[in-house]
């Protein structure tokens, strides 16, 4: 079979972050009973006039730039017409010959370059429940009129691990420029994925097939695979693609061709004439430019200068707040590499094994760096240091009251620890004749039963001295 | 020549069902009006800035500070049906 390589293209849509909709003064929170956040502008009512929303605007700004898109100078809106019953007006505004930025690109991890062809603003729509039953669809209007943007890349990704790494991405940019909550599970992000295959070494590309409006990162990727894999299979057995609209059904697996209409794509699309365009100039720009924090890339630069592991930044960096977390507590420990290690290894434990967000952190970044510095200063051992973060994340005091209430300051009391040494040396004589006759395993040994008598509060590096010196005594 | 209207199409598209006679006298209002294009064409339009919307504004927005929203039931209650406070139409979608 001849090998096929994969193209693909997405069209992200993102819900943004504002507290009101589009073009109404209607609250974008979610939940709500069905048809409590709407009004007479939302729900499509003759004679409304719908106003932009300000915020939309400067978000989606943000985003191009953080994007590297060159934003317009001049936009507007248009309507989209369709019939269906998510979207009350029977169109749906949206931009379409002059959208707000275009020509930017995302950076992966190969260095590769994403082209971002466009970022457009528009309107959500409605939720429908259908009833094959009861022969009905219900609707819902909280959605309809948030804002979205729907953000198009050019067909540059190859794999559905670059798929898959570029809506990541895009989500932590997101995330980052603070523009959008990206919550999936909430269908604040998805995407429609194009894709086609063509035999490697072709220029050409083949034909495509869109899947409309996949949800979860899991059924992007597994949609991408499945896709390009039903298109080589189609081609190898001397069949041809059809250029359509297919929905992909993850519990099956696979993807179907929507019954087709074949009207259903002609929008007539024309300017919006309730809205008017949108000017921006060079100052107005700059200054929602000036609006975006540190972007994860710069980051990482900057905290390879602090000695921290390319692999580590990127853990660390995957979320705006876990990089703002560090940063605090690397400033306040004097001590980068640490909050670092902590930060990569303890706390992304903690919180896989709790099922939390960066955002559940329950106690602020000053006590972890008062954690790196009881450790540093010997006040703790490593392994109670460990004990002692646990226990922060189930009681919400300061890491100094935890060790005197737990115990588990580090004993700095010199004959306690001769006396470990010395019970340990004395009741283990054949792992002290092992050791002596050059097994050093059995150094382990007796630092264990040292340790154990001592229960774990012994620094370890002064205890290892002093059992190394009494064994030396002993030669 | 702009070419005849589909309006076979378009009422397809609008989802009108129009009677034989209605789609005769349609046609040929729609044809006059897509052969008025042909007026425009003609006209020399070189250094006519093209116009984007017919106010000659921009930037009318709104801060985005929320309101309340309107009673569900006034709203519900302008559709010819609702249940347990949806909107309710018949099924939107083919049987699986």
């Amino acid at each position: 079979m001849t090998s096929f390589e994969t193209v693909v293209g997405l069209e992200i849509h993102a819900e943004l972050a504002t507290r009101t909709k589009i073009f109404c003064s209607c609250t974008t929170a979610f939940g709500g009973d069905p048809n409590t956040h709407c009004c007479p502008v939302c729900t499509g009512m003759p004679g409304v006039l719908p106003v932009l929303n300000q915020r939309v605007v400067e978000y989606a700004v943000r985003a191009g730039s953080a994007m590297n898109c060159e934003i317009a100078h001049f936009s507007k809106l248009d309507r989209k017409n369709y019939f269906y019953p998510d979207l009350p007006k029977a169109y749906q505004i949206s931009q379409y010959d002059l959208p707000l930025c275009k020509g930017g690109w995302v950076e992966i991890s190969s260095g590769k370059r994403i082209g971002i062809t466009r970022i457009h603003i528009e309107e959500d729509a409605g939720k429908l429940i259908h009833d094959n039953v009861a022969r009905r669809t219900y609707v819902d209007l909280n959605r309809c009129g948030v804002p979205l943007i729907e953000i198009v890349s050019e067909p540059d990704m190859r794999s559905a691990d670059e798929v898959h790494e570029f809506i990541e991405k895009v989500r932590t940019i997101l995330l980052y420029a603070g523009v959008s909550d990206c919550r999936m599970e909430e269908g604040s992000i998805r995407a429609d994925v194009n894709v086609s295959v063509r035999p490697f070494g072709q220029s050409a590309f083949g034909t495509r097939t869109e899947m409309k409006n996949i949800n979860s990162m899991r059924a992007i990727f597994r949609a991408v695979e499945g896709e390009a894999k039903r298109q080589s299979e189609l081609i190898s057995a001397g069949g041809r693609v059809t250029q359509q609209t297919r929905r992909w059904d993850d519990n099956r697996g696979a993807s179907k061709a929507m019954r087709g209409k074949e009207e259903a794509n002609d929008y007539r699309y024309f300017p919006e004439p309730d809205i008017v365009p949108i000017r921006l100039d060079d100052a107005r720009i700059d200054e929602i430019r000036a609006q975006l924090p540190e972007l994860p890339d710069a980051r990482k630069i900057r905290y390879a200068q602090l000695g921290i592991a390319p692999a580590d930044a990127q853990i660390i960096t995957a979320s705006r707040t876990l990089a703002d977390y560090f940063e605090e507590a690397a400033r306040l420990s004097g001590n980068a590499k640490e909050a670092a290690k902590w930060i990569v290894g303890e706390m992304m434990r903690q919180l896989k094994e709790r099922s939390l967000e960066p955002e559940a952190i329950p106690f602020p970044a000053s006590y972890l760096a008062q954690v790196i510095t009881l450790c540093e200063t010997g006040r703790v051992t490593t392994a109670n240091a460990k004990n002692l973060f646990s226990l922060l994340f189930e009681s919400g005091e300061e890491p100094a009251a935890l060790v005197e209430k737990h115990g588990l300051a580090a004993l700095d009391d010199d004959d306690a620890l001769d006396a470990a040494v010395e019970e340990a040396v004395s009741r283990n004589p054949k792992s002290v004749e092992d050791f002596l006759a050059g097994k050093e395993k059995s150094f382990g040994f007796l630092m264990g039963q040292c340790m154990r008598s001592l229960k774990g509060k012994a620094d370890p590096a002064v205890l290892r001295e002093k059992l190394t010196q009494r064994l030396e005594a002993l030669k | 020549m702009a070419d005849k209207p589909d309006i076979e199409y378009i009422t397809r598209l609008a989802r009108m069902e129009l009677s034989e006679e209605e789609k005769c006298s349609l046609e040929s209002d729609l044809g006059a009006i897509i052969g008025y294009m042909d007026v425009l064409s003609a006209i020399d339009t070189a250094g006519v800035e093209p116009m984007e919307h017919v106010l000659g504004l921009c930037n009318v927005m709104r801060s985005d500070d929320p309101a309340p929203s309107s009673a569900r039931g006034e709203l519900l209650g302008c559709a010819p049906r609702e249940e347990d406070g949806f909107y309710s139409v018949p099924i939107a979608i083919d049987a699986e």
